[in-house]
């Protein structure tokens, strides 16, 4: 396969799952029960005059995929529509959420790396070892930890009893020591589960280096274990690239739930709200944007765990076959 | 280049076995050594407690020196930096995992270079002494053949500038007629270099040609030691003469007296097949007699494992036809052992089924035992507790049950020792001349072939490059490629299985 | 008869047999068997888990009577958590067999059969994967507001992606291995060969991603609760629990902790036990 023709191939599967995923959560919304011209009015007593006049102002009574399409290719043009409880367009309305949900996820998306990927490292070098086995132990704690009840805990703990962290909220807005000060236990509660995740991707990916045959010609000729290491990450470097998507959609699914323990004014707090205010079009640019990320972010990985493994897009010699092909 | 190598007491524990067990050994000037031995008897072990690249759990004790140094067999890493490449340099066994896939050639030779040499080392006359070009260096290892691979990992352990070359099977993994090009190319270095050599091997022939001095291990303990041709020719171990015995360019002198001539059972005719851009057969036509056996020689590659799938119908040929004269399709029999049975049942449940699936009497289980000489107390265990000799008795059990007049092994024995192999064989011979039953034998090894095959087809890149009678084969082949295959197989090398299955204890 | 060495290293060794599991694994299996009586009786271990008393209102724990205090309706803490019990693990297990079932059938077909089949399983896996599921899942059981079922419903669709690859991986691979290709040449029949000869030997893989379903189940479950999905008000539930128990941190913190605790400790156990399992139960003698 051609570069190009895997780049558009990756590409081409992203823009599938991004329309199939608009696709569910559109019908989601149209066939949830509920008049959403209803909810657009709030509480007021109005005539049924008004309310179909609504409907008509929002294509309310249009089929299904008329308002399927119309809604895609408002999109496209990257015109979502206002939010209903705000009033005023939803990008707008969203942002500050937004920057608070991606300070906590890339805090603890960079944590999770060096921890996961580090303890992942060293667990599999000492296989069997006791060091191994409480990596081991704690990153299964880790995985069956689930985020809220792990944050709930922490905050009791470490804010409740001792007063360490501050309680609730983000901070003043614009003291970045402070707001970094706010972030830091929900940080390490969603570190915790996602760094867990990553030992064991690691791990498994550098178990098979670590015993590895080349390695053992590498030490065989007293090439520095720094450099050994090395090349064992570079060639278990895949498995843990590519569980990017993976990673990221648990960090922002963690993230919801997080929010809500600490009172976090961030796109999951944001999400929660406004799916019981069935504030539409904030759900569905919330979920879009999210998933939009994940897809785009793994594409890339994966094109540039494609571009850097020569062994695939370099021809191999074709007049031996590889051992055992007979 | 000399060096003076003494180890006295060698013993390695691993978990409470012992695996050497008082192990005596010298070497000096620039003489070459082969440690010969039946895998599992310690030779691995032996030369990886002198480099420092035991197992963890592994607990070497014992006296070592280096030059009259001492140095401990128990030592960190650090200790062993000083002797590993400086003092001693290995050649690995498997060229298709000794080096990292993803860095190029010629960085991979430059990483062991000593750091005061680095600024100065040429790499395309390090390349040279293997007999690759210089662009070698701007290769990655997948693209390179496994013969070239080997050349590169024995240009990078060269590069470590070692006073001692040990060569662990290192030709074990390549075809014949490479093995004698990485021999022949170690001989050259090793002249050119004068420097000692340490050849491990389970090939005695092999050690005997490229050796001067044989040591010959089992269970952990050198039985005999003297030059290679007094082990060779009077040795005095029952070890010695075991492997010799199980070589059989050393002993079979005769020609199989496989009978030829029956009615025929099988017809192959064009046999084409590609996958994808790969050609696997090129018109393939062969025949098979009753009562006859049939080699099909070639190596990894020729496409004859493709042929075997495609006459039992596993594999689906592109064009050609395949037909079977009389009653009963033909029963194959795989390489690997440790595969051909399922970890999930009982030998008796895997026999029973299959002669349940073709219909025959449960009571026919003895029979199917006593024909393949599978021992009954094996019945209500599990393959994981059969050796690998026994797993093969069984799968050729299963496939007799449904009564094929035809019987295909494809590469059936040559994940075995020699010992086994020869043990099967006569097995298998015996099949052939009391039941009648027709085998298709398929081997790259052509020493098995000339134990038993009356007729003999040579395979190459797909095509059928030559067939006859196996005395005409061997004794006047026509074909190039034919005779450069029984030139390498005949000379001192070996010819043994693609990898041995346990190199390691 | 062969008189090999390799032969000497496959002796049984009935040392092996008599080995006791490691503690973590007893301990596991024991606080399990528990909450799975708490699950089969609650009304035994918990009698009138719900009915409410005002007047003992927010007791901290270690009230007399109520050893883990009580909630804002003055129901006793502990019995909640038993009664919770049910609600909490149901769901999951509900998931777990669902995702296997999907998994089985789609996956050993897929890897079986291979073709055009196989390739609309996988884009469906695939797809499916690709899709942020706990943020799905957050959307559909909110939006479309049917309670329990319809997330266990969820669930189980965005769980069976990872069965299915499971199954059908296992599967092709092991079609390719000799002695399924010599039960082919034997003619036993496709069920046949699935069922007795394929099924044996990814039993086991597949039992222990049963379990991790259970635990993951529990988790996804527990968020959505927690969330005020899924379960009504009222009810008692792990994760309702934690959610509700916030409120109280100051006058009863055990509210909350123990449900925190308790999800965790369960998830933790079957997690142990599967990978303990998987360690232990592989046919693979190599």
């Amino acid at each position: 396969m051609s570069k190009t023709r895997f780049i558009a191939k990756r590409l081409l599967e992203c823009l599938v799952s991004l329309v199939v995923m608009s696709f569910v959560i559109f019908s989601l919304l149209y066939i949830a029960p509920g008049d959403p011209a209803r909810s657009l009015v709030g509480a007021k007593k109005v005539t049924p005059e008004l309310l179909s006049k609504i409907r008509e102002q929002y294509h309310l009574d249009d089929p299904f995929l008329t308002q399927y399409t119309r809604w895609v290719h408002d999109a496209v043009s990257l015109e979502f529509g206002n939010s209903i409880k705000a009033g005023y367009p939803v990008i707008d309305y969203i942002a500050p959420h937004a920057a608070v949900t991606f300070q906590l996820v890339g805090l603890s998306l960079l944590l999770s790396i060096i921890i996961g990927v580090g303890l992942g490292v060293v667990s599999a070098r000492r296989k069997g070892r006791l060091t191994d086995r409480i990596i081991d132990i704690s990153s299964i704690i880790g995985t069956c930890s689930p985020s809220f009840a792990l944050g709930l805990v922490l905050l009791y703990v470490f804010s409740y009893q001792f007063g360490i962290f501050p309680m609730y909220g983000i901070g003043e807005p614009g003291n970045l020591p402070d707001v970094l000060w706010h972030l830091i236990l929900p940080a390490i509660t969603l570190t915790v589960g996602v760094s867990a995740l990553l030992i064991k991707i690691t791990r498994s990916a550098m178990l098979k280096e670590v015993s590895s045959d080349y390695a053992v010609f590498m030490r065989a000729r007293a090439i520095p274990t720094g450099k050994i290491v090395f090349s064992q990450l570079k060639n278990a470097s895949a498995p843990v690239l590519t569980s990017t998507g993976l990673v990221l959609a648990s960090l922002f699914g963690a993230t919801v739930l997080i929010e809500n323990v600490f009172s976090i004014p961030g796109l999951g707090v944001l999400l929660t709200t406004s799916v019981t205010f069935r504030d539409v079009p904030v759900v569905q640019f919330i979920a879009l944007m999210l998933g939009g990320i994940i897809c785009l972010t793994s594409a890339f990985v994966d094109i540039l765990v494609y571009f850097f493994n020569p062994t695939i897009h370099r021809t191999p010699n074709n007049d031996k076959k590889a051992k055992g092909a007979s | 280049m000399t060096i003076k190598i003494e180890v006295s007491g060698l013993q390695v524990q691993i978990s409470g076995n012992e695996i050497l067990k008082g192990i005596d050994f010298k070497l000096e000037g620039s003489e070459s050594v082969g440690i010969v031995g039946q895998s599992g008897s310690g030779k691995t072990m032996m030369m990886r407690s002198l480099i420092g690249l035991l197992p963890n759990q592994a607990k070497p004790s014992g006296d070592y020196r280096i030059d009259e140094q001492s140095f401990s067999l128990d030592a960190r890493e650090k200790q062993w930096a000083k002797i590993r490449g400086s003092a001693i340099g290995m050649v690995m066994q498997d060229p298709f995992t000794a080096l990292d896939p993803l860095k190029k050639c010629g960085k991979q030779i430059l990483d062991g270079v000593p750091k005061q040499k680095k600024a100065d080392f040429d790499i395309a006359s390090a390349l040279k002494e293997v007999g690759l070009p210089a662009d070698a260096a701007d290769r990655y290892p997948f693209e390179l053949s496994g013969g070239q691979r080997q050349r590169i990992v024995i240009a990078a352990s060269l590069a470590t500038q070692p006073r001692l070359l040990i060569a662990d099977e290192a030709t074990t993994a390549l075809d014949v007629i490479t093995q004698k090009e990485i021999l022949d190319l170690i001989d050259s270095i090793r002249s050119v270099r004068a420097m000692p050599l340490i050849v491990i091997t389970h090939n005695i022939r092999l050690a005997k040609t490229r050796c001067d001095r044989i040591l010959v291990m089992e269970n952990g303990k050198i039985v005999e030691e003297g030059s290679a041709l007094k082990v060779t020719e009077q040795p005095c171990s029952e070890a010695a003469k075991e492997l010799i015995e199980a070589d059989r360019f050393l002993q079979v002198k005769s020609f199989s007296d496989s009978y030829s001539g029956g009615d025929t059972l099988l017809r192959a005719v064009n046999l084409n097949k590609r996958f994808g851009s790969v050609t696997a057969l090129t018109d393939v036509s062969i025949d098979v007699c009753a009562g006859e056996c049939v080699g099909i020689v070639g190596q990894s590659g020729s496409g004859k494992t493709t042929l075997a799938r495609c006459l039992v119908g596993l594999t689906k040929a592109d064009s050609g036809s395949v037909k079977y004269f009389g009653g009963n399709r033909a029963q194959i029999v795989f390489q690997d052992p440790y595969a051909s049975l399922n970890p999930a049942h009982t030998i008796r449940y895997i026999l029973e089924s299959a002669l349940k699936a073709s219909n025959r009497p449960l009571s026919e289980l003895e029979e199917l035992i006593s024909l393949a000489e599978v021992p009954e107390e094996l019945l209500d265990r599990k393959p994981a507790k059969l050796s690998g000799g026994q797993r093969q008795r069984v799968a050729i059990a299963r496939a007799l049950a449904p009564r094929p007049d035809l019987l295909i092994c494809d590469e059936s024995v040559s994940a075995l020792d020699v010992v086994v192999q020869n043990q099967i064989l006569n097995m298998l011979e015996k099949l052939r001349r009391d039941r009648c039953l027709a085998v298709l034998f398929i081997t790259h090894d052509l020493s098995v072939l000339r134990m038993i095959a009356g007729r003999v087809y040579v395979m190459n890149e797909g095509h059928v490059v030559e067939h006859g009678t196996t005395r005409q084969i061997f004794e006047s082949a026509k074909n190039s490629y034919t005779k450069t295959l029984i030139e390498a197989a005949a000379f001192g090398s070996a010819e043994s299985a693609p990898g041995e299955l346990v190199p390691f204890i | 008869m062969e008189s090999t060495t390799k032969d000497k290293k496959l002796k049984f060794s009935p040392a092996k047999k008599l080995e006791l599991p490691p503690l973590r694994i007893i301990l596991s299996v024991f606080f399990l068997l528990i909450i799975a009586l708490w699950m089969a009786f609650p009304s035994l271990f918990a009698p009138d888990a719900l009915s409410l008393d005002i007047h003992n209102a927010k007791l901290p724990a270690g009230s007399a009577g109520h050893l883990l205090g009580t909630d804002a309706l003055g129901r006793d803490v502990l019995k909640l958590l038993i009664a919770g019990t049910d609600s909490a693990m149901i769901g999951p297990l509900c998931i777990a067999a669902g995702s296997l079932i999907i998994g089985l059938v789609l996956g050993s077909t897929a890897g079986w059969f291979g073709g055009f089949w196989d390739k609309i399983v996988s884009a469906y896996a695939d797809l499916t994967l690709s899709m942020p599921s706990m943020l799905l899942a957050i959307v559909a059981a909110a939006i479309i507001g049917g309670g329990y079922w319809v997330s266990v419903l969820v669930m189980i669709i965005l769980y069976s992606p990872f069965d299915i690859r499971l199954v059908r991986s296992a599967v092709m691979q092991q079609k390719s291995k000799p002695y399924i290709e010599s039960t082919k040449m034997l003619n036993l029949g496709t069920v046949n060969i699935l069922a007795k000869h394929i099924f044996p030997n990814i039993a086991m893989v597949v039992l222990v991603n049963f379990f991790l379903n259970i635990a993951y189940g529990l988790m996804s479950m527990s968020s959505l609760s927690f969330l005020g999905l899924g379960v009504g008000p009222k009810e008692a539930d792990w994760g309702r629990q934690l959610s509700d128990g916030r409120e109280l941190l100051s006058q009863n913190p055990a509210m909350s902790l123990s449900a925190g605790i308790i999800i965790i400790v369960t998830a933790v156990s079957i997690n142990l036990i599967g990978s303990y399992l998987l360690e232990r139960g592989g046919f693979d003698d190599n």
